[in-house]
């Protein structure tokens, strides 16, 4: 079914990032690897890094200059969705979208080369005690010199783990944003257990930390405008995450339904069990369908396409849990228990739902364009 | 609709628009639901106009008088006519269904006698499928045709049939049993509605109108040379044909489905706007968002649907997932709409009563040109072989 299913319309690059991503993830992330690398703190699996780091896919979007391959964000879509399938442990989603915010904001070159190369991994820090997806959710101030910073970060995906943070705090009011290395002094991490078991998340704590005027990398509208498109490049990197998992989910539910007898027959031939695939193979074509449309529309730079990624959030963060709950369901004792890895992708489905808002803060969100003028 | 159009595909609907914008008929077309013979008349006259534009047949071949267009940029066509807010064609079934069978199956007689009378509107063609009792379970059909000199002679019914009242020509599926063949060799037979033995009894629908007929079929004759393709092959080419038309609406349907949300929100911008406040409460504003979302997702859907079909035949599901996915989605979105316009929805006299047409029309959504639980179990077999075992894929369409 996977060869029935494919969009014919990739490139032949994407193409070979597909199969390349898969074929690594088959022989190099097995489940068996998944389950080793999330007993570990970081989830991060040094091999793996570097492979990605051979293949160029850390600095996929990045020009050239800076070691990247000057992809676009649909090649990412289709990389993105091979490590949902695989579940692959880490933070490689959130050091791509950290790369992309460090060079719009023109940060330092070196910098954006050691992502490239494997050698610096990098996280984001949006929320904090009362987390939210507005810019006015953000309260962690830089003292009065804008050298200080004392305050607590929440929910951080990629630490502990990461390198350098890149963390939106005021600054006079202002929105900023500050790179700090973890290694400065003050700066506490601290894993803070989540349902995601493959990416990890953390808190941070910054006691008195010492912030140099190079560090803060932009400030006011600049940093305005690199928010709004973060969130849409996160948004659509959490999509096409989201379609792998769905694709992995809905390849497992198949299999399970052929291979499991009950009352002398595969279950797979009951009209509900068939109704429960039906619908979670139409939840995750459709879904993959607009995670590419908004994709193309944001490489193009369509100005149409700005409702184009709240539909995808409201779809993918809905589709992504409704699939993973159904596949349980349809794996009936065996879903529920510890050893079977489809917890491992509801997890993450979950956790891809809630990042950069769920379907109704996107519906809220998407009435207002809709509505209000 | 600006995604990916190649420039062919964009001069084209240039081309379509400013036509269509000289050409519009100045009275609006009479709505669906809206009976009498104005409505038939008023639609044959615009299909006519479509033809003589040069709008017909887009996708079939130039030989057979079409435009040789991608199927691709014939839906984009559809989709732009349907965003008129302009009634169907009322040829639709000619074009969509029989015109490309035609092509695809039919004799060169067939082709030359049928093809310009299709595009021209002066052939209106219905659809002669379902039975009384062969539903979902098409394959059980009981309608035969004998054979009986150098024809055949058809007995039986036929039920649900849209256009029954206006069609000219009846695209009919009937069993020919033949003395040595299967039991179950079915035919797709080319049937002229003035044939005598022909009776159609309209149908009174749920919405008040008489748009559904019953067709029954006693001794008519049908002369050999217009079987459709191959006697016995009736069944792969109806199934082939209703695909087809499945995947090709679809930017039509998008558009139609858009046309009704596009006039909802203005209604409740109009309502906000007097003062009113109920239809901006947080829940009516969460159902709206929602159907917007399903329909971009639909969109996005049938879009990369048509564009792998340009390059390779898509695998079959996808017709029947398409199919599923639009009818359930306009479901959901009437219901969105009566809920967000409040109790004087239910008002024969609150804008004509389209809403409550609106509402009750859908209902048959889900269950003509195969029922939703049809469609799920066609998914269920054809993308994700489960349940092989229950029978023959042609069993249920």
């Amino acid at each position: 079914m996977r060869d029935r299913v494919e969009p014919v319309e990739l490139t032949p690059f994407q193409t070979l990032l597909r199969n390349s991503a898969r074929e690594l993830f088959e022989r190099h992330c097995p489940g068996s690897r998944v389950r080793e690398l999330i007993a570990s703190d970081e989830a991060h699996d040094p091999e793996l890094w570097r492979r990605f780091a051979q293949e160029g896919w850390l600095g996929l979007l990045l020009p050239e200059a800076c070691d990247g391959q000057g992809g676009g964000v649909t090649d990412l879509t289709v990389l993105m969705e091979e490590l949902g399938r695989a579940a692959v442990p880490g933070s490689f989603g959130a050091t791509v979208c950290s790369a992309s915010l460090w060079q719009e904001l023109g940060g330092d070159r070196s910098e954006l080369n050691r992502v490239a190369a494997g050698e610096s991994r990098l996280a984001i820090a949006w929320h904090e005690a009362v987390p939210g997806w507005e810019p006015e959710a953000v309260r962690l101030s830089l003292d009065d010199h804008a050298s200080r910073l004392s305050g607590v970060k929440t929910l951080v995906s990629g630490v502990p783990g990461a390198d350098r943070l890149l963390c939106f705090v005021r600054e006079r009011g202002e929105l900023a944003v500050v790179s700090l290395p973890v290694s400065r002094q003050g700066v506490r991490i601290e894993k803070t257990p989540s349902i995601d078991l493959t990416r990890p998340m953390g808190q941070v704590r910054f006691e008195n930390v010492a912030v140099k005027p190079h560090e803060i990398l932009g400030r006011g509208p600049l940093v305005e405008t690199a928010w709004q498109r973060l969130e849409r490049l996160g948004t659509l990197v959490t999509c096409a995450d989201l379609v792998g998992v769905m694709r992995r989910l809905v390849e497992e539910s198949l299999s399970y339904a052929r291979r499991r007898r009950q009352f002398g027959r595969p279950i797979g031939d009951f009209q509900l069990v068939q109704q429960l695939c039906a619908d979670m193979l139409s939840r995750t074509e459709t879904a993959r369908s607009v995670v590419f449309r908004a994709a193309q529309a944001w490489d193009a730079t369509v100005p149409a396409g700005e409702e184009l990624f709240s539909v995808a959030k409201i779809w993918c963060s809905d589709a992504g849990r409704e699939v993973g709950e159904k596949s349980i369901q349809l794996h009936g004792g065996v879903g529920v228990t510890w050893d079977c890895d489809l917890h491992l992708y509801l997890r993450r489905a979950k956790a891809g739902e809630l990042q950069f808002g769920d379907a109704d803060f996107h519906r809220e969100r998407l009435a207002a364009q809709l509505l209000d003028d | 609709m600006d995604w990916g159009l190649t420039e062919e595909e964009t001069q084209l609907r240039n081309r379509f628009l400013r036509w269509l914008a000289a050409n519009l008929p100045s009275r609006p077309l009479p709505e669906e639901g809206r009976d009498g013979i104005g409505y038939w008349q008023a639609l044959r006259q615009w299909q006519r106009r479509l033809f003589e534009g040069g709008w017909a047949g887009l996708s079939w071949p130039v030989r057979y008088g079409g435009q040789g267009a991608s199927e691709r940029a014939e839906a984009m066509i559809f989709g732009e006519l349907a965003a008129q807010n302009v009634p169907e064609r009322i040829g639709v079934i000619g074009e969509s269904l029989v015109g490309p069978t035609l092509i695809a199956e039919g004799s060169e007689e067939q082709r030359r006698f049928f093809l310009p009378r299709i595009l021209d509107g002066s052939h209106l063609w219905c659809q002669g499928f379902t039975e009384p009792e062969a539903g979902s379970d098409l394959q059980s059909l009981t309608t035969r045709a004998e054979r009986r000199g150098d024809g055949y002679v058809v007995e039986g019914r036929k039920i649900w049939t849209s256009y029954a009242a206006v069609a000219d020509w009846c695209l009919l599926l009937a069993k020919t049993p033949g003395g040595e063949a299967d039991r179950r060799s079915v035919s797709c037979f080319l049937v002229d509605m003035k044939s005598p033995g022909i009776a159609v009894r309209p149908i009174r629908r749920i919405t008040g109108d008489r748009r559904f007929g019953e067709l029954t079929f006693s001794g008519v004759a049908v002369p050999a040379h217009r079987v459709l393709g191959k006697p016995g092959e009736g069944w792969r080419i109806a199934m082939r044909a209703l695909e087809h038309e499945r995947i090709k609406l679809g930017l039509a349907l998008y558009e139609r489905f858009h046309a009704t949300l596009t006039e909802l929100i203005a209604k409740v911008k109009a309502a906000r706007d007097s003062g009113e406040t109920r239809a901006l409460s947080r829940g009516y504003r969460s159902k709206i968002a929602q159907a917007y979302a399903e329909l971009q997702v639909f969109r996005a859907h049938v879009w990369r649907v048509l564009s792998s079909r340009a390059e390779a035949p898509a695998s079959d599901f996808q017709s029947a997932l398409l199919k599923l996915f639009w009818s359930e989605m306009n479901q959901r979105l009437v219901q969105t709409a009566l809920a967000v316009l409040g109790d004087r929805a239910q008002l024969e006299t609150y804008d004509n009563g389209i809403w409550i047409h609106r509402y009750l029309r859908a209902r048959g959504d889900t269950i003509e040109a195969g029922t939703s639980e049809i469609m799920r179990g066609l998914i269920a077999r054809r993308a994700l072989k489960l349940g092989a075992d229950m029978g023959n894929d042609a069993r249920s369409c």
